[in-house]
């Protein structure tokens, strides 16, 4: 029961639980870093639980210092530094390792679980799923029950460390929530980040080439989000713009630097309006998808002379915008300097194009006809919609329109614009994505890389830019339901994998659950994005000004009763029972014995003690003097006696029960 | 627990020193209880600023969410380091007077009346090691803290301080008591065993006799010593074998005084009547104390021995 304090008792248990929870904390990391790192760190946690049970392979001083040496050289090999991102989370990583191997007193062991509490937060940098958020909850309470266990001693059994640890995180949660809710907020970065090289992310790119679409057709990766206050417009109406692609060499589409001067020509707008609210993934670029056409945009965005929405810099890290759009519009007149852009040709077309596009012209009387010509060529001739084109060496267009006649929508789009120029209407290639899927659980449409889209916008005197879809001409299911990438997985036209393909193509309604589930998954994990992740200093201030938070008065007085709250409700709930209520059966049968008394004029007065009062009450009581005496003896020995019989309470209970006068 | 006065109140010392001594029992309350963040809370606080910083650079919200949850956890184990002493009953136990140069034994009893057990108690006094314990829900625990008596007289319990650290060991929390407590501390008996004073010719009550059978003292056993002056009580008692010294006929009264004591300074003095006074009640003869200003009459019994040797601890202090 009782020991001398020790500052450190090297306990097996105590250690190894240490070990684990320190491995545990650091085994998302096995993903995020370098092999070597990982696997340096593997090796320095196995070798303590190994010199834990044969002490003769704890490593001397010259050896911990050659590890030591030899850690920061293997960050260096690899990262050429210590700071950033990686470099960084290594160098924590491998500290950990060594603190690890060097526990010897108390004052390591905390050093170690601080360590790991910030080799945890560098996991962030490379997550921020919810599914390590919820690890990191448990890694928490792990290296919480290592400091309970520290501080209490090995007579808290492991699965009552646990338990502490568990109650003291979930009730850290609501205390943790007021604190990010209220805690002032300030817009980073504080020191300048060491530019790092951006992790490869999947989205439109900056030229269109054969292929550079339909590669991102196969990606699952969400691109961004979409909330309706009400519903969404039809499939037929959800294309998102994104860049504009004027100029072609007749093998790519590249994009002309931004010319800052232009000015936007406002659209006539008609039509229902929708209002939504955007949560765009990082990426590499400035682009804001917005439902064409938007018309109220947010003041920190700027609008090319091709609608489309920039950000200020590149879009890092997970953004939200509110924007109106509108799916009928009228826009103004065509400048010079854009007819020619829209004109562009990169040679003479060929003879055989030529001879197409002039048979269409002789035929039609205005260039809205032409287009509906070129389009309903696409639809008689044996035109396929296929995600896996034959490979096309050169002459792009005349070899997709005359031979292979095989594609996917950046074929049909760069082809028909080509067809438009040449027979002299004004056309461009825009990108962007088409469709989404619409989520009824958290009403918001989900788009993903393979929503991406390539389509047409050709300029009609009186109407404006139009926005033709000659991949509709073709494949009208593409427009009208999106790529269904899970049907065509089903129909085996795309294939992740062997496993998936024999599971979805046999059992049917496995498919419909898994639908249904990810549909779910998909709101929890948007409502995730919306409400904890894009949670910055703006959303902050529009959160206070809200709740009335107008100055840091008001912001105290919030906070403050928060905590308060939270604090009393902790300390009810942790409350210690005393047990001088019922419950307690010694004190119950003492104050039974003294309502006899008092029955009988006998009362204890208050700061009377049980002594005193019995020897009064003898004496006031004759008859009853040996009872009183006996029962007084025995709740004081049961009370404040050093140690209590179990038959002590027993037989001051039948006592009371029996005691008459 | 009487109420504070102000001044009582905003009084700083009241953090270390606690409130002055009372009876026991002491409830530990919110008013006795403190709580401050030990260094490795300030080293958590350090972890968790860098933390903020990072999170505020990478504008990452699990790292702040990480951050909080870390501060949130701490802020709630102050709660938890409060309820483990909270409630607590602290009552002396027993006051076994000691010599000079024994451990005096405070015993505290730490009487807990909750249902929950508390962890890691630790009882901290100064010039004692430091103990710790736990206490079992509605169990008394008895600690015993050692102090080494340096000084004849009444030994006070200086102010102990109950502890835990408990869970995480980030937060202090601490309580100063002050208890009514003392222990009587004897004068160290002389080591040296010299025969007991002859109450010579100064004495002219004539009822001590001098002849040469009186018991005169003991002096450690050796080898030829005659078995029936053996000291067998003494030695069935567990002290070392001595023999029983008579310069005459028995005597019933041994007269103690200071005057007798050939020793100059008052400790050495009190020591050798201290040694005396055990050695007469050892072998159970009647004897009486004659000190400056204070005479006990012949008597012999523990009862008598504790109030000669209370004498003794307490001259001219």
């Amino acid at each position: 029961m009782k020991t001398a304090a020790p500052p450190f008792i090297p306990d097996r248990t105590q250690e190894n639980l240490l070990l684990f929870s320190v491995f545990f904390v650091a085994a998302p990391h096995l993903l995020n870093l370098r092999w070597d790192i990982v696997l340096y760190f593997c090796l320095m946690a196995a070798w303590k639980f190994a010199s834990g049970y044969r002490p003769a392979l704890q490593p001397g001083r010259l050896l911990l210092f050659l590890l030591t040496v030899a850690g920061a050289a293997l960050v260096y090999v690899d990262y050429h530094r210590f700071y950033g991102r990686e470099a960084g989370s290594s160098l924590f990583l491998v500290g950990l390792g060594l603190k690890l191997m060097e526990m010897r007193n108390r004052r390591d062991v905390y050093l170690v679980v601080y360590l790991a509490f910030f080799v945890a937060l560098t996991q962030y940098l490379f997550s921020e799923s919810i599914a390590l958020a919820v690890y990191t909850l448990a890694a928490v309470g792990l290296l919480f029950s290592v400091l309970v266990g520290l501080n209490a001693g090995p007579v808290l059994s492991l699965k009552a460390r646990f338990k502490l640890a568990a109650s003291l995180v979930a009730q850290a949660l609501p205390i943790m929530i007021v604190l990010f809710m209220f805690f002032p907020r300030i817009a980073g970065p504080l020191w300048r980040l060491p530019d790092e090289p951006t992790i490869a992310k999947s989205g439109l790119s900056d030229t269109i080439e054969p292929g550079s679409v339909s590669r991102l057709a196969l990606s699952r990766e969400r691109a961004f989000r979409a909330d309706f206050k009400d519903s969404p417009p039809p499939p037929v109406e959800r294309y998102w713009r994104g860049p504009v692609f004027w100029h072609t060499d007749g093998k790519r589409w590249t994009l002309t630097p931004e010319r800052g001067k232009n000015k936007v020509q406002t659209a006539e707008f008609s039509g229902p309006a929708y209002r939504y609210t955007i949560t765009l993934e990082p990426q590499r670029h400035r682009w804001v998808f917005a439902l064409d056409l938007p018309k109220v945009i947010p003041g920190d965005l700027s609008q090319t002379p091709e609608y489309l929405l920039l950000a200020q810099g590149n879009i890092g890290e997970r953004r939200q915008y509110t924007i109106t759009s509108h799916s009928k519009y009228r826009t103004g007149e065509l400048r010079s300097e854009e007819r020619d852009r829209g004109l562009q040709l990169p040679e003479t077309p060929s003879l055989q194009v030529a001879r197409l596009v002039d048979g269409w012209r002789r035929s039609s009387s205005n260039p809205r006809d032409i287009a509906n010509k070129a389009l309903l060529h696409f639809k008689e001739q044996p035109f396929v919609y296929t995600l896996n084109p034959p490979p096309i060496r050169d002459k792009q267009v005349d070899t997709f329109l005359f031979e292979t006649r095989k594609g996917f929508c950046e074929h049909y789009a760069t082809a028909f614009v080509y067809l438009m120029r040449v027979a002299g209407i004004p056309a461009r290639v825009v990108t962007g994505y088409q469709g989404g899927e619409w989520n009824p659980v958290g009403k918001f449409l989900e788009v993903r890389q393979a929503d991406a889209h390539a389509w047409a916008e050709v300029w009609f005197s009186g109407q404006g830019w139009t926005r033709i879809d000659p991949t509709s001409a073709v494949a009208p299911h593409r427009i009208e339901h999106g790529i269904d990438l899970d049907r065509q997985m089903a129909d085996q036209e795309v294939s992740f994998n062997a496993m998936e393909r024999t599971l979805f193509g046999t059992q049917f309604d496995l498919q419909d659950l898994y639908f249904r589930t990810r549909l779910v998954w998909s709101s929890i994990d948007h409502a995730w994005n919306q409400w904890v992740l894009t949670y910055n200093p703006e959303n902050q201030k529009r959160f206070w000004n809200a709740l009335g938070i107008v100055d840091w008065r008001g912001l105290i007085t919030w906070s403050v009763s928060l905590l308060v709250f939270c604090g009393i409700l902790i300390g009810l709930w942790r409350r210690p029972r005393l047990n001088s209520r019922p419950g307690d059966p010694v004190m119950t049968a003492y104050q039974r014995f003294l309502k006899k008394l008092a029955k009988n004029g006998v009362t204890k007065r208050t700061g009377e003690g049980p002594r005193d009062f019995g020897a009064r009450a003898a004496s006031e009581r004759p008859e009853a003097k040996v009872a009183i005496g006996a029962i007084t003896e025995l709740f004081l020995d049961a009370r404040y006696g050093r140690q209590i019989a179990p038959g002590d309470v027993e037989r001051l209970r039948r006592r009371v029960k029996a005691f008459r006068i | 627990m009487a109420a504070l006065s102000l001044r009582e109140r905003l009084d700083l010392r009241r953090f270390f020193r606690g409130e002055k001594a009372t009876d026991g029992p002491i409830v530990l309350s919110h008013r006795r209880i403190f709580i401050l963040p030990n260094r490795y809370g300030l080293a958590l606080a350090l972890l968790l600023l860098i933390q903020w910083l990072t999170a505020i650079n990478y504008g990452n919200n699990l790292a702040f969410i990480l951050t909080f949850l870390l501060a949130a956890a701490a802020m709630a184990s102050v709660l938890y380091g409060y309820r483990n002493l909270s409630g607590l009953i602290v009552d002396t136990g027993k006051a076994n007077p000691v010599f000079v140069g024994d451990q005096a034994l405070f015993e505290l009893r730490l009487n807990n009346r909750a249902d929950m057990h508390r962890y890691a108690i630790e009882l901290k006094l100064k010039g004692a090691e430091t103990i710790r314990m736990d206490i079992p829900a509605e169990g008394t625990i008895p600690a015993v803290l050692r102090v080494r008596a340096e000084k004849r007289g009444w030994l006070e319990l200086d102010s102990v301080i109950i502890s835990t650290t408990f869970p995480l060991g980030i937060f202090y929390a601490w309580s100063p008591i002050n208890l009514n407590y003392r222990i009587m501390v004897y004068p160290k008996p002389a080591r040296e065993r010299l025969p007991f004073p002859r109450s010579g010719g100064d004495h002219l009550d004539g009822r001590a006799s001098h002849s040469s059978d009186d018991f005169h003292g003991f002096r450690a056993y050796q080898a030829g010593d005659p078995f029936k002056h053996i000291h067998w009580k003494g030695l069935a008692k567990g002290g070392d074998p001595l023999i029983r010294q008579y310069t005459g006929g028995e005597t019933e009264i041994i007269h103690l005084s200071w005057t007798d004591t050939r020793e100059t300074d008052t400790e050495a003095r009190l020591s050798r009547l201290c040694r005396w006074l055990l050695d007469a009640e050892q072998a159970e003869v009647r004897y009486s104390l004659h000190m400056p200003g204070t005479t006990i009459a012949e008597n012999r019994g523990a009862s008598h021995c504790r109030k000669c040797l209370e004498a003794l601890a307490l001259f001219h202090s």
